[in-house]
């Protein structure tokens, strides 16, 4: 670069430069706004936390799990045995679900517990911040039949949807392994192409439950056995009834985690419930999602020998995460999804 | 490190950003620590954000974006990397994203500028030394409708090499986007510039 070259990006720097009005007196006043702002930020996480650790929730909520319990107790299954490959160390169950209380139980409790998750209030934010990171595998595509897993690496991904149709507005993929992929901004292909479709698709057929909107979400039936219809007839191709039964399982885990705290209470209680009249969704105890949170992995052995999980907090019916093993039991991807409301894409808070 | 900059004479002369490097070693321990530790950040970046905002959206509103970065990035500590040692792209990123809230007074103001050659993010009995600078060279209306102009994503980076002195690799950190999308980010905002600016080769 020569002297001239540069010309555009001196002016740049130059532009403006006055406009840096930095006393010592207008630093301090912002420091000392921060530092407020920072202590009673502070404060209240720490208030918050002291108030919900698990072992508070579970002394506060002893008489509401107790009748909660008593309530799965009339279901007539607790004591199912531990059902599943890839079982790890137990973990301590709290009171009113059985330590070893099979899926369809735990499903159930998670489902008396729906109210308890708390939702989102659609109208103090415009758009919802996902934000994914653990570790997932990359996929070796083979020439005959389906891709299988490859090597894994540290996944991170943010994506911001609108609130409004639940619309993907911006995603970026921060980490996979070493390489940055898929820059989240305007110019990405991909992004437009998915928009667009997205967009094209909910102008065209409305919503689905590959594409719900908040509205379509308040809609869907809430019982097991509705649920479990409406989510085979919109997932369903009658190819393989167990093909069938993963993709609906799959469809169940991404709306209770990208979408959660869009899908209403009595909503989320019937997605639980539905997917606990599947064959072969078994259980898993104590399983850690990649923040470390214990929970109850929830599973579904799917036809090319990976089982899909979720990992439900049974207390509140967070799906803290998902997880795919082989069936030699590594696990191959662990991943933990949190959500917010903000009030405009590239916020995280 | 080197700065990319280096080549650019009179760009790093300024009491730049590059002149914090000796002491970001640590940055990383300062993150994760106490709140108390963490204002050892605002000590050590606060005035180059400042300038930064500033530059943008006036003083007035960068003080309150300043603070807020600050604010944002404590609530986001956890997911700070603790391999980076120097934070300060790391708070660049978090600023510019907090400044698309303010994208429209950012451009007003171009505007504003370039039509009527008084910049309203000005206080009126500021001495505009570097305005007459750049109006020595008859380019302050001109230069205020091309940055009117740019794609927000593509004046988001050029602001982020010219004026906070990022290298390509920071900006890449910063904005959480491929070092190739940097390069390519700035050589179309540059080319754009040029064009407006009448100084096209």
């Amino acid at each position: 670069m020569n002297g001239h070259d540069n010309d555009d990006l001196r002016l740049v720097a130059a532009f403006r430069e006055d406009l840096d009005d930095q006393t010592p007196g207008r630093l301090a006043s912002v420091r000392a706004t921060f530092v407020k702002q920072q202590s009673l930020k502070g404060r209240t996480m720490t208030a918050r936390k002291t108030i919900f650790t698990p072992r508070r929730i579970a002394v506060v909520a002893l008489p509401a799990v107790a009748a909660i319990a008593l309530g799965a107790v009339a279901l007539g299954s607790i004591g199912g045995g531990t059902d599943s490959p890839g079982g790890s160390d137990s973990a301590a169950v709290d009171p009113g679900l059985a330590p070893d209380a099979d899926a369809r139980t735990v499903l159930a409790y998670a489902a008396a517990n729906s109210t308890r998750f708390q939702t989102f209030d659609l109208t103090s934010g415009a758009y919802v911040y996902e934000h994914t990171s653990g570790t997932d595998y990359r996929s070796n595509a083979t020439d005959e039949g389906p891709s299988v897993p490859g090597e894994t690496a540290p996944y991170e991904r943010e994506a911001w949807y609108t609130v409004e149709g639940m619309v993907l507005e911006k995603f970026v993929v921060t980490a996979f392994g070493e390489t940055t992929s898929l820059p989240g901004d305007g110019n990405n292909d991909p992004l437009g192409k998915e928009s667009e479709y997205a967009e094209e698709q909910l102008r065209a057929d409305g919503p689905s439950m590959e594409l719900p909107t908040p509205e379509y979400l308040a809609e869907l039936p809430t019982g097991a056995a509705p649920m479990l219809e409406t989510l085979r007839a919109e997932l369903g191709q009658g190819d393989l009834p167990q093909l069938d039964d993963q993709r609906v399982f799959d469809q169940v885990a991404k709306i209770l985690t990208v979408y959660g705290k869009v899908v209403p209470s009595a909503q989320r209680a019937a997605f639980l419930e539905a997917i606990a009249e599947i064959d072969g969704v078994t259980r898993t105890e104590g399983v850690a999602d990649a923040a470390g949170r214990t929970g109850i992995a929830i599973g579904f052995d799917t036809g090319d020998d990976l089982r899909h999980e979720i990992i439900i907090d049974p207390e509140t019916s967070e799906v803290l995460g998902t997880r795919k093993l082989l069936a030699d039991g590594t696990v191959v991807s662990l991943l933990t999804t949190d959500l917010e409301l903000v009030a405009a894409p590239g916020d995280t808070e | 490190m080197t700065t990319i900059h280096a080549d650019i004479p009179g760009l790093v002369a300024r009491g730049s950003p590059r002149a914090r490097e000796a002491a970001d070693a640590d940055d990383a321990q300062h993150v994760h620590g106490d709140p108390d530790r963490f204002t050892v950040l605002f000590d050590r970046h606060a005035a180059a954000l400042h300038r930064y905002a500033a530059r943008r959206i006036g003083p007035d509103l960068a003080d309150d974006l300043v603070s807020q970065t600050y604010l944002t990035a404590f609530a986001n500590r956890h997911r700070y990397d603790p391999k980076r040692p120097n934070a300060l792209p790391w708070l660049y990123g978090i600023c510019t994203n907090l400044l698309r809230r303010h994208r429209r007074t950012e451009a007003r103001a171009y505007k504003a500028l370039a039509k009527t050659g008084v910049d309203p993010l000005r206080a009126a009995d500021t001495t505009d030394r570097s305005l007459e600078r750049v109006e020595a060279a008859g380019m302050s209306r001109k230069l205020a409708d091309a940055m009117a102009s740019l794609k927000a994503n593509q004046r988001d980076v050029l602001l982020l090499f010219a004026v906070a002195e990022l290298t390509y690799p920071e900006i890449a950190a910063a904005l959480r986007i491929p070092e190739g999308t940097v390069r390519s980010r700035l050589s179309r905002a540059r080319t754009h510039l040029r064009k407006r600016l009448g100084t096209t080769p």
